[in-house]
């Protein structure tokens, strides 16, 4: 298949504190306009991270959305859960709001997209299958804002024994973006152009692809990937430092520390918890 | 795109879990007797649960999982390789508030993931390939299908799971309760005194191949589009239904004119109906039938898609296309008349099936035989 372009990404990591974040103020802030009214914080969290993504690019409203996230609006759908279970009323437009397209729906509202909007969730190697919606699914010469959104739900040490994580893990709200297109522009300065995506089924899998990967290009391993090959790695690779907080989507946020410091033609390997891999093979410029 | 071709299938919902019980509901319209559920605030609902025919062995999802697998013949080299897909919104809630009401000192939504429902049926059924959750409310399993015929068309895979399930749970009865989008009554497509949809309960599979074998595929999935109206949360415009459509059998490679039915999202509701209604009108007008078929399984929110193709297709093996209980009288122009018995359906031709969702999200497929 013909390579999907990266135009433009945005990685944005907000370690949690005590009370959460105004992003209604962080949105006005940084992108000189506030969210709509009535939506969630997870929503503006999207909102932030996709603004930031695209800036004063104009779209065609034809852009796809695809959004993945592990939790989805959880503040909001954990609150709604308790009100249905004691006997409360539940209000209309948050039910709404907590249908996970509603992300989507909104960016696509604010940016004036009609194209296919997705929700598209993993439990393994979520930023990686995300993508491969975006490659299997995008049109020659059509775009896609493509996005990692997870949120933090208060009080923290709820939320972290909700996640099974210690006490004491860190917690952040996170928002990875990047804008896609299919196709390379051929153009010096174009964009850094993905041009594979390939699955691998397990661990001996990827120890036997790393041992006969080409020789004329450089190898990262996300921090999942260089925990599961250890330290007996058949080659030389560079590993990418894990992220400070333990929620969130650890594969986007490499993914896109790895796409920000690409130099030549290059693989990176995630690995999920159950031992599966992906594989992304990328270079600076159209082949 | 390179049609895909609709292997296998099962379903379990209120009609029954085999195909002879769904055809013959669907022939005869049977319709499945509600259960009476109450909402947050105390008030009484109907809903149409899963017939307790379903039975044995694990859970509904896994049980139409394991059938249509078994059915399309496939080796457990296929099964551990292939990609799995689920449209669903209700998604594991149900386990969720059976938690939450087990222990309320634990937080809500303990061990949440919102790929944990597919990630514990592969693992059941030792499904090692890829897994996509898609949650786009309404339309979630028709975006699943979709996605699935593109990687099959890639070359990526040579079978594709697809599955789609909802399940009652508290949330989604209050939720829709408070929307007043719920009847107390029946269920009646484009019907001028339509007043609302009925939930309902169901689980299906299909297995798609990237080859035909003519002597067992139930359909081909030749193609459809997808696309997102952000107008209104709730409402879509006649005007973008439409061109979805329109874009649906450009996809497929057929115009309007070859079509011998549509079978029609029809929720029940005053302006979801009104909205596809008059798209259809000026899209279909009377060129072909037109069939809605909540009626017989409730709105099976995100699996929709699914439930109601697969009900299409067991009920166009006998050739028949089901009629729309519950219409009565049109609304006002411009408005469609769903066929109100059922009728024999040409043995090939192309169908149109709609499935729309909240946040503006609209997919429309196109099968044939």
């Amino acid at each position: 298949m013909t390579p999907l372009t990266v135009l433009a990404t945005s990685a944005l990591e907000l370690l949690a504190d005590d009370a959460p974040l105004d992003l209604n103020a962080r949105l006005k802030a940084e992108t000189g306009r506030a969210g709509p009214r009535r939506v969630s914080r997870f929503v503006r969290l999207a909102l932030l991270g996709a603004r930031r993504c695209v800036g004063a690019t104009p779209l065609p409203s034809s852009t796809a959305v695809y959004l993945t996230s592990n939790t989805g609006p959880v503040a909001d759908t954990a609150e709604l859960l308790v009100q249905a279970a004691t006997g409360q009323p539940l209000p209309p437009v948050r039910f709404v709001n907590v249908s996970s397209n509603m992300v989507s729906y909104y960016l696509a509202a604010e940016l004036g997209l009609q194209g296919s909007n997705q929700v598209v969730m993993s439990r393994d190697l979520a930023w990686f299958s995300l993508l491969e919606t975006a490659w299997f699914n995008l049109p020659p010469g059509g775009t896609a804002l493509v996005g990692a959104v997870e949120e933090c739900a208060w009080p923290l040490a709820a939320h972290r024994q909700r996640l099974g994580l210690p006490a004491t893990a860190a917690l952040a709200d996170s928002s990875h973006w990047l804008l896609l297109r299919r196709g390379a522009g051929g153009t010096p300065g174009d964009g850094t152009v993905i041009t594979q995506l390939a699955r691998l089924s397990n661990d001996a899998a990827a120890r036997q692809w790393l041992a006969s990967a080409p020789r004329n290009a450089a190898l990262t391993l996300s921090p999942m990937a260089a925990s599961g090959i250890g330290q007996d790695c058949p080659v030389h690779t560079d590993n990418l430092e894990a992220s400070d907080a333990a929620n969130g989507l650890a594969d986007a946020a490499a993914g896109l520390a790895w796409l920000s410091r690409l130099s030549g033609r290059a693989y990176l390997l995630d690995r999920s918890a159950s031992g599966r891999w992906g594989v992304i093979r990328s270079q600076p410029e159209a082949p | 795109m390179a049609p895909a071709f609709i292997r296998s299938i099962a379903l379990e919902s209120a009609l029954g879990a085999d195909p002879a019980t769904h055809c013959d509901a669907l022939r005869h319209q049977h319709l499945p007797r509600p259960a009476a559920v109450t909402d947050s605030t105390g008030q009484t609902w109907p809903l149409l649960r899963l017939a307790a025919a379903g039975g044995k062995g694990g859970s509904p999802l896994a049980r139409v999982a394991a059938r249509a697998l078994d059915d399309a013949g496939l080796t457990a080299t296929q099964r551990g390789a292939m990609p799995v897909f689920l449209g669903s919104t209700c998604l594991d809630m149900p386990d969720h508030e059976q938690a939450f009401a087990a222990r309320p000192d634990q937080p809500a939504l303990m061990h949440a993931h919102c790929g944990r429902t597919l990630d514990r049926l592969c693992t059941t059924l030792a499904l090692a390939g890829p897994q996509y959750t898609f949650s786009t409310a309404c339309s979630s399993a028709a975006n699943a299908l979709l996605h699935a015929q593109a990687m099959l068309a890639a070359g990526a895979a040579d079978h594709a799971l697809v599955l789609g399930v909802e399940l009652q749970n508290q949330l989604t009865v209050s939720g829709f309760a408070s929307l007043l989008l719920l009847t107390p009554d029946a269920l009646r497509p484009f019907d001028a005194d339509r007043d609302g949809l009925i939930l309902g309960e169901a689980a299906g599979a299909v297995v798609l191949a990237r080859t035909a074998d003519p002597a067992q595929d139930w359909a081909r999935l030749l193609g459809g589009a997808s696309g997102c109206e952000a107008g209104s949360p709730t409402n879509s415009s006649p005007d973008f239904l439409r061109r979805i459509m329109q874009a649906a059998l450009a996809s497929a490679g057929i115009s309007r004119d070859e079509l011998i039915a549509v079978k029609a999202h029809g929720t029940g509701t005053p302006s979801n109906d009104a909205a596809e209604g008059a798209a259809l009108a000026t899209l279909i007008g009377g060129r072909c039938p037109i069939t809605a078929l909540k009626p017989y399984f409730g709105h099976t929110l995100g699996a929709c898609g699914l439930i109601e193709l697969i009900g299409l297709l067991m009920a166009w093996r006998q050739d028949l296309l089901p009629g729309t209980p519950g219409f009565r009288s049109p609304d006002a122009a411009p408005a469609i008349a769903p066929v109100t018995e059922s009728r024999s359906l040409p043995a090939s031709g192309a169908i149109l099936c709609n499935s729309f969702g909240f946040g503006g999200n609209t997919t429309s497929l196109v099968v044939q035989r």
